[in-house]
């Protein structure tokens, strides 16, 4: 797609969460391009997150500048697999093959709800919202999400900057662009 | 194999400073466009180099010839290391680095189509990001670049509007850290 300049944004308004919530929570496709900063007391790293999602299936490129680093995680239904610059390795879940592979992890299995401003649906959380009433900081799984900011993308109002905390480990992912609904490559 | 070699070295020889726009595309195993990135770029011999992503997003790698900042703009985040001078792992280097470091690397051939050349370098070592790597000149000019790896991932990096040895001021390869920016020093 020509990429196009974002229109002008109007403000987000009170009510808009909850009009485009039904849609929200049926978006089951999408593609993004954007950063993700991880810091921990004695390491930080960044990288570039390109993913795509398409129903149950996701495929994420985690890399660095002119692609130095990059890691594919694909994983659906069946199971998970991560290439990088060396090889391949299966696991049953995300965050054991990243951990055994990147050295460290992401609640992926949790992040395509929490990426759309909503809560996992499989375990209990708390919620507090801002003065529109969106979400403004979700506490679910021993982690904090803070919502910073939000961008317009197909009259959906989706994360732009989500700070994600767990104990003394902080990831922040800055969405740069967001495309609801495209799933294939090239799309949108 | 020695023949490529001298004439990639003959191409590189005239390239001291070097000015372009790029497109990069990461693309999986079986091709499938995985990322899209474009921006611009400046190189000096030797080793430095500037790196200026504008979209999706904006980032901005710059070789001072010693130190490589990465700065994130969106991260709040600048992360500086030493200059891994070994072309093998930092590509940029490619093109500011000597021609005979290349050739000391690499096992280069050489395939011509029309006015294109494309060079293609296999590395000695195995301690390196890439398995195989080209460069290809269109007229003698460099327009492209791509390194594959070993599960056959590639990044494709195509040039345009290329300005060869424009006199580039010295704070092109200088970064000044913007203040309230979290500066990290790796390595």
């Amino acid at each position: 797609c020509a990429s196009q300049s974002p229109a002008p944004e109007s403000p987000r308004e009170k009510g808009d969460w909850a009009d485009q919530k039904p849609r929200l929570e049926a978006l089951d496709s999408w593609r993004l391009a954007g950063k993700l900063g991880l810091r921990t007391p004695n390491d930080a790293q960044s990288a570039n997150l390109d993913w795509t999602q398409r129903a149950g299936r996701y495929r994420m490129l985690i890399s660095g500048p002119f692609g130095a680093g990059r890691s594919v995680l694909e994983g659906g239904p069946d199971g998970v697999v991560l290439t990088t610059g060396e090889g391949r390795y299966a696991a049953d879940t995300p965050e054991q093959l990243m951990e055994q592979q990147l050295g460290w992890s992401l609640p992926i299995s949790a992040l395509d709800n929490w990426v759309r401003g909503l809560p996992s649906p499989i375990v209990e959380y708390q919620l507090t919202r801002d003065a529109l009433n969106f979400p403004q900081r979700l506490r679910q799984a021993g982690w904090v999400i803070d919502y910073r900011d939000w961008t317009q993308a197909d009259d959906l109002w989706l994360p732009r900057r989500m700070v994600m905390s767990f104990a003394d480990w902080r990831a922040t992912l800055v969405v740069n662009e967001w495309q609801p609904g495209a799933a294939e490559p090239g799309d949108g | 194999d020695s023949q490529a070699a001298s004439r990639l070295a003959q191409l590189l020889k005239p390239i001291n400073n070097y000015e372009a726009n790029f497109e990069q595309f990461i693309l999986d195993g079986s091709g499938n466009r995985l990322q899209r990135t474009e921006g611009k770029m400046w190189l000096s011999r030797p080793g430095r180099f500037r790196w200026e992503v504008n979209a999706p997003y904006r980032q901005i790698v710059v070789s001072d010839g010693e130190k490589v900042y990465l700065y994130d703009p969106d991260l709040e985040q600048v992360s500086i290391q030493p200059l891994d001078t070994r072309v093998t792992r930092t590509p940029a280097l490619l093109l500011s680095g000597s021609a005979d470091a290349l050739t000391e690397n690499y096992r280069v051939s050489r395939a011509q189509q029309g006015t294109a050349e494309t060079f293609t370098l296999v590395p000695k070592t195995s301690d390196t990001l890439f398995e195989s790597l080209k460069l290809t000149f269109d007229g003698e000019t460099f327009d492209a670049l791509q390194m594959t790896d070993s599960t056959g991932q590639q990044t494709k990096i195509s040039f345009d509007e290329v300005t060869l040895n424009p006199s580039l001021e010295e704070s092109r390869f200088t970064f000044e850290i913007p203040d309230g920016v979290d500066v990290i020093r790796q390595g």
